[in-house]
């Protein structure tokens, strides 16, 4: 299946490149787009291959991201569009969507999305219990009890345990 | 037109992937259910592993205060939060905010007593300030402003001196017990280490100025003072080792003022509501790497509410040119350069507008005005906007401070 950034004739002339999902979706990508990863860019510039196979990024991750790299490729957008886009962008999204986000970003080193979606999970966590943080990244807790207690008590900072959620 | 119709199509387009991201979770979380129910314990694989480089960008972005319980997730979240690298990311996130100390009030005494840490219990003898017949006990909190609204915060910390000194989330008290002295302490981490006075006791006028130094990768601190016969002194020490040493500073004080510490140098604006004094040519300024002292000519006369302060990294001076009209100045180096004008300010029917501190996110500048009233004004919009404070904060006891993670011992 192969999906089109939907930009129309005009960008259909420019060099495009198509991008595999681990699951085996393909997306067709401007160059200008794809070259806003660091990773995709050094891939290009290495060999002359059009398709590029992701081996650790899925399919909806992975049209999330060309969604967000086409829109940052297009000149035609001013930066604050870009930014309120950026906004939109992670507007919503549930936490776990985020975790295949930022991991994507990361693999493909497109540093600014990996900020904003960093912001919003820091956003959507700065209220949390340490058993949610723990729960959504699957996180074993490798304290004992005891240690976590001596711990707390060791290292104690000013403020009190404030109002804190658990879902 | 072209670029609005492109937004439209950029914002269907999210909505498709949305909509098959929709269906291939629901597909996908049922697959998952069943691979729980064929092999429970395979089901932690499903979750992806995020790394260390990620977590970090991600906690590097929390408040400090939710730092204070999450870093408590696993071994591996607090060595991050602990080290260094992280501590001055967070630090160089966070944004300004004014610390200062008010009387304890008696009613606290008791009922706080629990929560309260108290300052000089940790370097001397005293284990239960309630003991302590103190003269006046303080509290330490700040005030921050955050979208047009200034927020208290509470350390829950009890000392018996003022506060002296402050710098990069590190603040040097003054130990009002029998035995005296200075304290260094981060008020967030609750660390502290005991200092000596200077050399002289009491002093006629004095200030002090905390500072980081590069070359030795430690912070300093700087006592001018005059002594019984009205000489001028400058002495230093260096954190790391307590002890004062003497330095051959400029004769005639700089005093009144807090120095303010950018652009690596320690700087002295001579303060106008002393006698014989009614406005400044220059600044003082000391370097922290090679401690040599210059004399540095401000852009345009400094009167009485004009002062310097650091300002988007660099040394900012905020000057009143007429009754409706202030200017802010910027200092990018001591190497040569020249102070240039960054914007003007008018401000019709605002008297004695005494700059406070710069934002360090947003770079608005934070001004008091008589009566303890706190105004910003964001260059970008030029709002001048009048902030509701708390009756608890008083300006003339606080000083620009950034709560961080920060330890004198990295």
């Amino acid at each position: 299946m192969v999906t089109t950034d939907e930009k129309g004739p005009l960008t259909a002339k420019k060099k495009s490149v198509i991008i595999r999902s681990c699951d085996g979706d393909e997306f067709l990508v401007s160059e200008s787009a794809a070259v806003l990863s660091t990773s995709l860019k050094k891939i290009l510039e290495e060999k002359e291959d059009r398709l590029i196979h992701l081996s650790d990024i899925d399919n909806k991750t992975l049209a999330m991201v060309i969604a967000y790299l086409s829109t940052h490729a297009d000149d035609g957008l001013s930066d604050d569009l870009k930014r309120s886009f950026d906004q939109e962008f992670v507007s919503g999204k549930e936490f776990d969507v985020l975790k295949y986000l930022v991991l994507a970003t990361d693999t493909l080193q497109v540093t600014c999305l990996c900020y904003t979606v960093a912001k919003k999970m820091a956003d959507i966590m700065k209220n949390k219990l340490v058993e949610w943080v723990r729960r959504e990244f699957d996180i074993q807790n490798d304290y004992t009890p005891e240690a976590e207690a001596e711990i707390r008590r060791l290292d104690a900072w000013a403020w009190d345990d404030r109002q804190l959620e658990d879902d | 037109m072209n670029t609005k119709s492109m937004v439209v199509k950029t914002s269907s387009l999210l909505k498709l992937v949305e909509q098959r991201i929709q269906s291939k979770r629901e597909l996908e979380q049922n697959r998952k259910k069943q691979r729980c129910e064929n092999e429970p314990q395979d089901s932690f694989a499903v979750v992806p592993e995020i790394p260390d480089e990620c977590i970090f960008d991600i906690i590097v972005r929390l408040p400090i205060e939710s730092l204070q319980t999450l870093r408590f997730v696993c071994k591996s979240w607090y060595g991050i939060v602990n080290s260094p690298v992280f501590i001055n990311a967070h630090f160089q996130r966070s944004d300004i905010g004014l610390i200062f100390f008010t009387p304890v009030e008696k009613a606290l005494l008791s009922s706080d007593a629990k929560i309260n840490f108290f300052v000089e219990s940790k370097v001397s003898e005293v284990h239960h300030w309630t003991l302590f017949d103190a003269p006046s006990l303080f509290q330490i909190k700040c005030m921050e402003i955050k979208d047009g609204k200034s927020i208290i915060k509470d350390y829950n910390t009890t000392c018996t001196g003022e506060i002296i000194a402050a710098c990069n989330g590190l603040i040097v008290l003054k130990n009002r017990m029998k035995r005296g002295g200075l304290i260094i302490m981060n008020p967030v981490t609750r660390e502290l280490k005991p200092l000596p006075l200077g050399t002289i006791f009491p002093t006629r006028s004095e200030s002090y100025g905390l500072a980081f130094c590069h070359e030795s990768s430690g912070y300093k601190l700087v006592h001018l003072f005059e002594d019984d016969l009205e000489y001028t002194c400058w002495e230093i020490m260096d954190i790391g080792s307590g002890s004062w040493r003497v330095v051959n500073g400029p004769p005639n004080g700089y005093f009144g003022y807090r120095p303010i510490f950018a652009i690596g140098a320690l700087h002295w604006l001579r303060d106008l509501h002393w006698p014989q004094v009614d406005h400044n040519e220059y600044m003082v300024s000391m370097t922290l790497d090679d401690e040599q002292f210059m004399k540095i000519q401000l852009p345009s006369i400094g009167r009485i509410s004009d002062r310097i302060f650091e300002m988007d990294r660099f040394l900012g001076f905020v000057s009143r040119e007429d009754t409706n009209r202030i200017d802010v100045w910027m200092l990018r180096s001591l190497s040569g350069e020249s102070w240039e004008k960054k914007f003007s300010i008018s401000v019709d029917g605002f008297r004695n507008m005494v700059p406070l501190y710069c934002g360090r996110v947003h770079g608005e500048l934070v001004f008091k005005c008589t009566d303890n009233d706190i105004y910003t004004f964001d260059h970008h919009s030029r709002l001048l906007r009048k902030i509701e404070v708390s009756k608890e904060f008083y300006t003339n006891f606080s000083l620009p401070h950034v709560n961080s993670l920060i330890s004198w011992r990295r």
